[in-house]
């Protein structure tokens, strides 16, 4: 390439008519002024004015420049070779033509060697010895000088940056990714309660121990390997012992994380204030009404607003003191605003002993009667997620008058302004009364159907055998109907004892389940074939819709599942009148298994729909369809199916029919 | 002719079993666990119809003693009781290996008795 071009270069030269050799231009030129020149540390040349030019002169400051290894080498080249980009060449040659001169002209130049470089050049229009026309000019090597100018320019940036950024609102620093303070402003030196000096260079971890454990270093953590932005508010405790609130924007830089900072310490402690009095507002209910309404007739009646709004509050307050039931009221750090008299009773202490201190520095009891750390009590749970627990029976335990534990019958409601929490209400009682008697009642099940099903299960056997023996050919008609109805009844009876003994286990916890793989799909068609006599027997249509002919197995207990799933079919086929149908349905959800029955039958009443669960709960149409349920069925249903970590709802119709959906989890592995 | 003991403190299923058995099978009674125990070492017989909840010994412990005897080692055992199968006492006395577990209560006669014949059959 270069080859073709130094070829082009000297057949261009011998085409050229005026073309003299620079030799002879040599003596033209004063030795005084040879010397001179050679000895200048910029470019002195003459070359000619064609759009490639070539050199008819050239000092030694100009071939070095070039990186030529010598005069003659340098001036065989095409003046237009040395720009970085040729066709500036003719543009600047046209220039000089136009004008007679270029000044400091910045040009960006490649030497022989390939270096680029910038060069200024001044050149005026001139004619050789020989008439001819030619440029003649200066060049100079401004690289430096311009890297050196980009430099200052740079630092001043750099000052007025860093002036800007010291006299910021906000505190500003660059931590590099080890965690060094590579830049930090004046604010958020004095934020962190250091000099900037202290700081730079350093290591977080060495100026500030214990700064790991911030949520604002896991964050910054973060930031270095994500590259995302972070904000966030976070406390943090200083050296000296002092706390302070900053609001927190970490952002990913070139250099490591840019954190800015804004110190929001008088804003929390406004908030804090502000949300404690909200909240005694709150809870003593309508008084912050009350104190609009009686700001607005300030004007009018001064004094009989004033004696209103101390009446309302008088009244309101006599409401909760006198409340049968424990009221303890909370703000949003948890520390006890108010105790009311039931309260106080229960927990044998007065308020003025109680208000102040955190509701947490009385301890709560588990039902295992261990106390509940203070991070897990359920009211820690209520201000964070603004979710009301319970009515909870008996799950939490307090410690009462005589240090007596206590079972609990507890509520714990948010309370909320404008969508923020700003404190929670626990109202709670005693209910070691309940608890008791419903000990007593499951025990007493447990002991009485056992006692029963003996006598049951002795005359079940002895009416069996009267019937293999052939005892039942010599008795009249009527007489083997009647013992007909005997062997019934008897089965109606053993049918309750076995769901009370159901309850009564699962009352009492003892409840072994014994989890298998099942195909669930295949248990269903299982039972709705064991269950289509009993609906041909009443003229129903008994149809079973799955969607897909296998599901992925699930971890149950097969014969409890069993018996739910017949449970609702045959409670379906009990509340269909003839000529109707039933329908099972399945289907599987992402996370979960469905299985629904459909009946047109006699639906359930709107105001039975919640207490349909509940145990021995029977509607009065239930009750005129079928006088012989136990109303023990459902419940079972529902405690299992719970029990498994799923769901049962209904939806129903008076006179149109019901639908009972069960939803399972479909993971495996719910186990005791 | 291959012998049968049922141990069961009501009376009522015993004579039950007894009349609907003791025609193929030679029968044994006793109405508690100790004495079924006693009466299981001394007859050794081919089948126990057992009941777990029981006056004086239970069928728990009367089947654990049977087991460390080398006279009751192998001894065919068939649980009829009315606590359930995943009653905690039951469970407890399934691993001393009855071969049956019935429900009395929720099970047909002639079902316990096809399944009596079937095993003193081989």
């Amino acid at each position: 390439m270069k080859t073709t071009t130094n070829t082009q270069t000297n057949n261009s030269i011998h085409s050229l008519k005026d073309r003299r050799p620079p030799r002879e231009s040599l003596p033209r030129i004063n030795d005084q002024y040879q010397t001179l020149v050679n000895n200048l540390s910029v470019g002195v040349y003459r070359n000619t004015p064609g759009p490639k030019g070539h050199f008819l002169e050239a000092n030694t400051a100009i071939v070095e420049m070039f990186e030529a290894p010598s005069k003659e080498e340098f001036l065989r080249h095409n003046v237009s070779d040395l720009y970085a980009n040729p066709k500036q060449r003719k543009l600047i040659a046209a220039k000089i033509i136009k004008r007679g001169f270029v000044m400091g002209e910045q040009l960006d130049l490649v030497t022989l060697k390939g270096r680029k470089f910038i060069g200024a050049v001044t050149a005026t229009a001139a004619k050789d010895q020989y008439g001819n026309a030619c440029f003649d000019g200066i060049i100079e090597d401004i690289t430096e000088q311009k890297e050196a100018a980009e430099v200052l320019r740079r630092m001043e940036v750099q000052i007025w940056l860093e002036r800007t950024l010291d006299h910021m609102v906000s505190g500003c620093q660059i931590i590099s990714p080890d965690f060094r303070y590579a830049y930090i402003n004046q604010v958020a030196a004095k934020q962190g309660r250091k000099t900037k000096d202290e700081l730079l260079g350093r290591k977080m971890t060495e100026v500030y121990p214990g700064i790991e454990q911030t949520k604002m270093f896991s964050y910054l953590k973060r930031c270095m390997k994500n590259r995302k932005i972070y904000t966030m508010d976070n406390e943090f405790e200083f050296p000296d012992g002092k706390k302070g609130w900053f609001e927190l924007k970490i952002e990913p830089v070139p250099e490591g994380a840019l954190i800015f900072s804004t110190d929001i310490s008088k804003r929390k402690r406004y908030e804090a204030a502000a949300s404690t009095r909200n909240q005694q507002l709150e809870t003593l209910n309508k008084v912050q009404e009350d104190t609009k309404q009686a700001l607005l007739n300030v004007m009018e009646d001064l004094e009989k607003a004033k004696d209103k709004l101390e009446l309302e509050k008088v009244k309101d307050r006599a409401i909760l003191e006198n409340v049968g039931e424990g009221l303890i009221a909370v703000d949003a750090s948890g520390k006890v605003i108010m105790v009311n008299r039931a309260a106080e009773t229960l927990l044998g202490q007065r308020e003025a002993a109680i208000r102040g201190k955190k509701i947490t520095d009385m301890p709560m009891l588990d039902a295992e009667e261990r106390v509940i750390p203070r991070a897990r009590r359920p009211i820690h749970t209520v201000l964070k997620n603004g979710k009301t627990i319970g009515p909870s029976f008996a799950e939490y335990y307090f410690i009462g008058q005589d240090k007596r534990k206590f079972p609990l019958g507890i509520t714990i409601t948010p309370i909320k302004l404008d969508n923020k929490i700003i404190g929670a209400i626990e109202v709670f009682r005693d209910v070691s009364k309940e608890q008791e008697i419903d000990k007593a009642k499951t025990e007493f099940v447990s002991i009485a159907s056992h006692q029963l099903r003996t006598p049951l299960g002795i005359a079940k056997w002895y009416l069996e055998a009267v019937e293999e023996e052939g005892y039942l050919d010599r008795l009249p008609k009527a007489g083997r109907d009647y013992l007909d109805q005997v062997y019934k009844s008897n089965e109606r009876v053993l049918k309750v004892v076995r769901e009370l003994l159901s309850i009564s286990r699962i009352d009492q916890g003892h409840v072994k389940d014994e989890p298998k793989m099942t195909d669930l799909a295949r248990l269903v068609k299982d039972i709705v074939h064991e269950m289509s006599p009993v609906a041909t027997g009443k003229n129903i249509r008994l149809g079973l819709k799955v969607k897909r002919a296998r599901y992925p197995d699930i971890y149950i207990d097969q014969l409890r599942l069993h018996e739910v799933v017949q449970n609702l079919i045959a409670n379906a086929l009990e509340y269909t009148l003839s000529g109707g149908q039933v329908v099972v349905t399945m289907h599987k959800k992402p996370s979960e298994l469905v299985i629904s029955v459909t009946d047109n039958g006699i639906g359930i009443a709107e105001k039975d729909q919640a207490r349909l669960f509940g145990k021995f709960f029977r509607s009065e149409k239930a009750a005129l369809q079928n006088p012989d349920g136990s109303g023990l069925g459902l419940y079972l249903v529902k405690s299992y199916v719970e029990g498994w970590g799923g769901k049962i709802t209904v939806l129903s119709h008076e006179s149109k029919g019901s639908t009972f959906t069960i939803t399972l989890p479909s993971k495996k592995g719910r186990q005791k | 002719v291959k012998k049968i003991l049922i141990i069961e403190d009501e009376p009522a299923y015993a004579r039950l079993l007894s009349d609907k058995l003791g025609h193929s099978y030679e029968m044994l009674y006793a109405p508690d666990g100790k004495k079924g125990l006693s009466l299981a070492l001394q007859q050794q017989p081919d089948l126990i119809l057992l009941d777990v909840r029981m006056p004086k010994m239970d069928g728990m412990a009367m089947l654990k003693q049977l087991r460390k005897d080398k006279r009751g080692k192998e001894t065919k055992v068939i649980l009829l009781t009315n606590l359930e199968a995943n009653d905690k006492i039951v469970i407890q006395v399934s691993k001393d290996l009855p071969t049956y577990y019935f429900v009395k209560s929720d099970v047909e006669f002639e079902y316990i008795l096809e399944k009596i014949q079937d095993l003193l059959r081989d």
